[in-house]
Formats: structure tokens, sequence, C-alpha cells
């Protein structure tokens, strides 16, 4: 069985996806190859760039200063840039536009009242909307796990910024009086019918009278939409702001929906459960990649190949006792020879080497060699496989995904 | 009492994913979930402390296998875990009729066609039914005169040049109809012979190929499971010894033949073998076009437009959407994609009064999808996924439901 296709994109996470619609949109006939559902329904649904160090306010100001094999400096500002606009034009035709508060990052509250740097964020996580109040409520539902607004509250007291603000903490009462425990995507499921949304209306008005603002657990609809939202807030007549919870994750499923959705639209032919187990090489030029069942392997061939298969969590990249590899092409990851110094015997901090492995790259996402030299003339890397930038330290992981996502899906 | 089968639930690590995709979970919370109900329901039942309360609302529609990054064969674990249950317990009378349809139908076969399809679908027979757990608002299919294989027996025997061509091996295939199109939807099985035979090839219908089991399992009737399994594997042996493909024309049997006799029945030799000579129709169809070696000439008059569902065992089969791919190789067919979800029947789930309305609902997304779309025709492999179509979607507007090998044999030049 043999496919053919201009583009062949492995992964179906935000740099997967993101390589597809912008591949898609250059009018390329499109494949995309999907293994598990990608990460974003267990991601917060905010984009992040840059949040460490000076870059916490100003993400630009830093990633300018960034080393020479940082995937942001590899791209270039510009990509950096463009690939911001696009996704934000994209998500805006769509209805559910992301923002960036001009330019700059937000802060938005977790489950436990810390601040998260992030800089694309959708309508309803508009932390500016918080600090300009001096009242804020914090909205739960009895029996949700993983919202309490008694632990937000203390967390964000502790926060300058909102140290000297006023708190309400309450409860809506749970909708539902039978089955399992209740999660924030039961409830957004929910208020996607009639019901569920006069349950909402009935049960913030019972309890946020005097407030103009109100933070609540993603409920607001599954769909990547500000219709709900929207009827809502004009309803009850507050400003709903809806805090990412642990998964599922109902702002990343919308975000998954929304460009799920965009390449239907465009036609990209979307495999799934498609699982990538070699590939053809000769003279540095991929044929083909292969995907394995209990019946046939299946032969995909396109004129460009874009590897979005994530690092060692998405399965990307392989550790052994032998050292690190990339799992299709079988490349070799530069790694210290002693597999105890791959990660920082203090767990928590954010020196860990593994962190930061993966692919070394040129300017348009080759791998290349020790000397510089591209290894695949035809395969291009992106997001989590590359190395030289560790995500969960940095908070960068949405914004290398989209730029490298971006300057790929553009070649 | 600790159970006899044992897949390790330990490669789950709990990130809810499956449970988050999960059709029948977005649609009740009386499910527990497939994370809850497989991986960590197993560790309770190999400490012999079962809670199996969750078990009978799994459709099997494999979505969860499908969405677990760490390939956790939760289905499998479900299935297998409801066999036990029912081995010990067993299930209503309700339960063996909806997973014995082809037996049913051969018992029945005594009756004058029409006489067991007005019975069947009588009032008083249909609230016999209800009564029984069977919903009377889902329309139960009629079944035909002959099934197809006897009818494509009767057909050969009347042309003898078919005949002839079967002694050419290289041009031969045996095709695996399943029930559905058997004793239900022959014409689906008239319009892929009379496809393949456009492309050059015989087609041999083996007598004794039976139910492909899934209906068994999903109701956990394993043993029974395990008869037809071994059954069918003894003549797919067969075929594979002669060389000659075997070609399916539904998901689900597909996937029974291919993937789950291997994960549910290991002990049976050689289905790792079989699975590598087993074709879908549609997949078999397009590679031919796709490779120069399509023959036919397709009408290029009277435009048509085609919503395509994509069946939840073709999904989890890794092969695309192979029914899409051929109609938007058709001149003048213009395909899009519904991509609106599960259709909610899963087989004979839907069948079940007390699961029938979770199933409309898990289906409304894609009722309102192809309602919206205009589309003159549906396509989709599964009969199944058909029925539940034809039920949920709006009367109003007249739309064939049909597989798409009709849609291409409809669109021939002979």
């Amino acid at each position: 069985m043999t496919r053919k296709y201009d583009r062949v994109i492995v992964g179906g996470g935000l740099a997967g996806l993101m390589s597809a619609l912008v591949a898609a949109t250059e009018k390329k006939k499109v494949a995309l190859l999907m293994k598990g559902v990608g990460s974003i329904a267990i991601a917060s649904g905010a984009i992040d760039l840059y949040g460490k160090g000076v870059g916490k306010l100003d993400p630009f100001k830093t990633i300018k200063l960034l080393p020479k094999n940082h995937p942001y400096s590899i791209v270039g500002i510009e990509n950096i840039i463009n690939a911001i606009k696009y996704f934000e034009e994209t998500t805006a035709r769509y209805g559910y536009p992301y923002k960036s508060i001009c330019g700059r990052n937000s802060f938005i509250p977790t489950p436990v009242g810390w601040l998260k740097p992030v800089h694309l964020i959708p309508s309803t996580m508009d932390a500016t909307r918080l600090i300009s109040e001096t009242n804020i409520a914090i909205v739960g539902v009895e029996g949700l796990k993983d919202f309490s607004p008694t632990l937000i509250h203390s967390g964000m007291l502790k926060q300058m910024a909102y140290a000297d603000k006023q708190f309400l903490t309450a409860m809506m009462p749970n909708p539902f009086n039978t089955g399992r425990d209740t999660t924030s995507l039961d409830l957004a499921r929910y208020v996607d019918t009639i019901d569920g949304m006069q349950w909402l209306n009935k049960s913030l008005r019972a309890v946020i009278s005097g407030y103009k603002v109100a933070i609540i657990p993603p409920i607001l609809g599954t769909e990547p939409s500000r219709y709900i939202p929207d009827a809502l807030m004009e309803s009850v007549g507050i400003y709903l702001h809806e805090m990412p919870t642990l998964p599922p994750s109902v702002h990343g499923m919308r975000l998954q929906k929304l460009l799920m959705s965009q390449l239907n639209a465009l036609g990209v032919d979307v495999i799934e459960n498609a699982d990538v187990c070699r590939a053809d090489v000769s003279g540095g030029v991929c044929e083909a990649i292969y995907t394995a069942a209990p019946d046939v392997e299946r032969a995909y061939h396109a004129e460009r190949f874009i590897i979005a298969t994530g690092g060692f969590l998405g399965g990307g990249l392989k550790a052994g006792v032998n050292g690190v590899s990339e799992s299709i092409f079988g490349l070799t990851i530069d790694a210290p020879e002693n597999i105890e110094d791959w990660s920082n015997p203090n767990m928590l901090s954010s020196g860990h080497n593994f962190a930061s492995m993966g692919i070394r790259v040129n300017e348009v996402l080759q791998a290349v060699d020790s000397t510089n030299k591209p290894i695949l003339s035809n395969v291009h890397f992106v997001g989590r496989t590359i190395g030289g930038y560790d995500f969960a330290s940095e908070l960068s992981g949405g914004g290398v995904a989209l730029a490298t996502a971006y300057t790929a899906g553009r070649l | 009492m600790a159970v006899h089968y044992h897949k390790s639930p330990d490669a789950c690590v709990a990130c809810t994913t499956c449970t988050a995709y999960c059709p029948v979970a977005a649609h009740t919370q009386n499910y527990q979930g497939p994370k809850l109900t497989a991986p960590a329901g197993e560790r309770f039942r190999l400490l012999g402390e079962p809670d199996d309360s969750s078990l009978s609302y799994c459709s099997n529609c494999k979505i969860c296998d499908m969405s677990c990054p760490y390939n956790v064969p939760i289905s499998v674990i479900n299935m297998m875990a409801r066999a036990d249950y029912c081995a010990k317990n067993p299930p209503p009378l309700r339960d063996w009729l909806v997973a014995h349809g082809e037996l049913l139908a051969n018992l029945t076969s005594i009756l004058p066609n029409f006489l067991r399809n007005w019975v069947m679908n009588s009032g008083f027979v249909r609230s016999i039914l209800d009564f029984m757990g069977i919903a009377k608002e889902m329309p139960l299919p009629n079944f035909v005169a002959k099934t197809f294989k006897q009818a494509y027996k009767n057909k050969l025997k009347s042309n003898k040049a078919d005949a002839v061509a079967a002694a050419d091996i290289n041009k031969t295939l045996v095709y695996f109809p399943g029930c559905y199109v058997n004793i239900y939807e022959p014409q689906t099985g008239f319009d892929v012979v009379e496809v393949l035979k456009q492309a050059g090839y015989h087609v041999i219908v083996p007598d004794n190929f039976c139910c492909c089991g899934l209906p068994l399992v999903a109701n956990g009737y394993m043993r029974a499971a395990k008869h037809n399994a071994v059954k069918n594997s003894a003549e797919l042996d067969k075929w594979r010894n002669e060389g000659i493909p075997v070609l399916t024309s539904c998901p689900s049997c597909g996937l029974m033949l291919k993937r789950e006799y291997g994960e549910l029945f290991p002990d049976i030799a050689g289905t790792e073998h079989n699975a590598k000579n087993i074709y879908d129709v549609c997949e078999f169809i397009g590679s031919l076009i796709e490779s120069g070696c399509w023959k036919g000439s397709f009408r290029t008059d009277a435009p048509i437009s085609a919503i395509y569902h994509t069946p939840c065992h073709s999904r989890v089969q890794g092969c695309g959407k192979p029914g899409l791919q051929l109609a938007l190789n058709l001149p003048n067919v213009s395909a899009i994609d519904a991509d609106a979800g599960c259709c909610g029947m899963s087989g004979s789930y839907g069948f079940k009064k007390d699961k029938y309305s979770i199933a409309m609902n898990i289906g409304s997304s894609l009722f309102q999808t192809i309602d919206a779309s205009g589309a003159q025709c549906v396509i989709t492999e599964c009969g199944i996924c058909q029925l539940q179509i034809r039920h949920g979607i709006s009367k109003k507007k007249e739309k064939r439901v049909m597989h798409p090998i009709t849609l291409l044999k409809e669109r021939l030049i002979f």
C-alpha cells in the first residue's frame, strides 16, 4: 500500500497540527500521521513563549539574547513573530481568538494560586481583567477535584499582584447526582446543553452578587467558540475567568478541536493510530516512511517530511544504555557519556541535561552532524524533537512548537 | 478468585486521555470510563475484588486504545473482564439474541422471509423484545430471503464464464462478506463482487466462513467467539497457503480477523500470518487506482455530493480513510469528511434498551453534521453505522446511506 503526498507530517501534538495547517494553507497535499491524540489535551491550552528571567515580562527581550543553538535563535525572530500572527489569525477566523496582552506575557493564576507566565490566551483567560478589580470571586463546584477555591485563594494571597484583593470563595452545587467523580470536562459537556447553561447561570447568580469578576474551572462548554462564554457573561453580568485545571484539559481539547477541524476543511488526510516503524533513506534523502499494523505496512511518500514526534514522553526520542537516539531514523543525540550526568540529583532544579537533549538542527530544521552538515535533506524536525532548550524550566514549549512548525510548514 | 487471563494494566500512567476521548463517558456519568474500568479495575480483579458495575457500559468502539499514549490494550482488558464476568453470571437472553444474529437468521430461515420480517417487526413481537430489553425505537434490519452466500452461489452456477475465469490464480480473490452483508445487505456484497470483476478479478465466497465473532466478544460470549475464530482461521490458513488474498468490506470484521484474533486468542496458530493476507476492499481498489492498475472508467456526468463517516473500527486500524479516498478519486463526485465522531451504535450496543439513548446521544453530533451538510448521500463502510445513520438523520431530506463501494459501482461505465 503506497500513498503519495507533498508533505507528510508525523505527530499529532501542537507542533504536528500547526505544521500540517501551515503546509496545507500553502496549498500542499498533506498527510498527518498521528499515534495517540497528542499532548494538547493534557496541556493547559494557553501558549507559552518564554517565561524565565527577564523573559517573564517581555519574552522577546530574552529571546534575542538566547544562545545560538536555541530553537528560537535558529528559526529567528521573524519566524517567531509570524508564527504567532498566523496562530492568532487562524484562531480568530475560527471564532475562538487567541491573543497576547500587548505583545507581552500575562500571568494566569493556577489551581495552587501560583502565577504562570503565558503568552497567547483565549478570551476567558485574561488575567488583566482580574488585576483591575478589587473584589474577586473564586467559585468551585461541589465534588470537582483539583479546583479548590480555598487553596487557590491562599496561594493567590501570597502573590504581590493579588495581596491586597478581597476574595470571595464559594461553591456551586454539583449537577450530577449519580455516577463517577466529576471532572471539568464533564461539567463543560453539561454546559454545552441548555440544561447545563441554565444550571450554571442560576448557580453563579446565587453566589456572586456584587462581584464583577469570578475565577471558575474551565466549564464554559467544549466548543472552540465564544458563544457560550459570551452568552453567560452577558446574562450573569460579570467577567468569567476560566482557570486551567489538571487533565483532561478542556482548554486544550477546544484548541485541538479547532485545529483538527481546520485540517479537515483544508483536506488534510489525517491517519489516526499510525505507528511509524521505519523509513527508507538513500543518499541522504528520505524516500518514504512506513507505518506498521497487524496487516500490511503502509508506505507514505512525500517531497518533504516533518517530524513532530515529541521528546522522551511523546516517543520521538529514546534513551537506552547505549545512549539517546531519535526514534524513526535512529539519529544519534548528543548526551553525556556517563548516564548519571543526564540528570541533576536535585530533582526540582532546572538544570537537567535530559530536558534539553534533542536533535541538532540548522535554520531549515534539518538534522545536522557535528560539522553542521545536513543528514537528511528532505526531513525537518519541529517541536520537542529539537534539542537546545528546556521547555519545562523556560516555559517555552508552546512557542517553540509554533515557531518551528511554522518555519517547517512553509518550506 | 483470580481471573484466568492477564493483560498487564501496568503500562497505564493514569493520564485520563482515554476517558477524555471515550464517546460513552462523554454521554453518561454512570460509566466510570475506560481508565477506571479497564487498567485500574483490572488491578482489583486480580486481587479478586472486582467492581463490575461499569463493565456493561463499554461499547467496544476502541477509541480508548487509539488515544492511549502507552499502548495499553484497554478495550481488550474490558472485553476479557466482561467475558470472565459473563462466564460466572450468565447474561440475559437479550444479550444472547443480539450477539447471535447469524444463528437467528439460520434458525428462522425455515419461515418464508416476508413472514419472519413481518413477525420480527410486528408491534407485538417488538413489545416482547422491548420487555426483554431490546429498544423498540431502534429499527431491526430486515432479513433477506436468500443470504448473500446462497445468492452468489446461484449466480455463479448460472454464469459459466465466471467459473472459467477462476482458473487464473493471480486474478482470484476471496471475499469475507460478514454477517451484515450476508443476512441483511447482500447488495453491498454484489457491488463488491461487481467492482472486483471490473478490476479483472474472479471472487470466491467460501461457505466455511462464519461470523467473525465480534458481536459475541462484545456481549461476553468469549467461548463461542473463539469457536468462530478457530473455524475462520482454518479457512484463512487455507487461502493464505494458496496465495489468494482475502478481502473484507466491513471494518469490524476486518479488525477482528486482522488484529483481535491475535490479541484475544493468542493460542490460535497463524493469526499473525493470516493478518498479512487480509485487505480492506476500499484500500485494495484504492491502491489499484493509485498505482494505475485500474482499467475501468467512471461516469463524468451527473455530479453527486457525498459525506463520509469513518467507522471507529476503521479509525483504529491505522489505515486512514480508504472509503473517503476512494470517493475523492471518482470524477464529478464531491466528497467531504463528516469528522463528527462515533455514530454510537457499536454493533449491538444501540439495540439495548438501557443503552439506546446513550447511543443516540453519541451519534447526535454526526447526525447534525450530515443533516447540515447538504450532501446527497452518506457513505460509510460499516453496515451497522449505516443503519444507525439512517435512523438518526432527518427523514425530511432523502439521503441514501451506502457503502463507498456501492457509490463506486454506480459511477462505473460498463
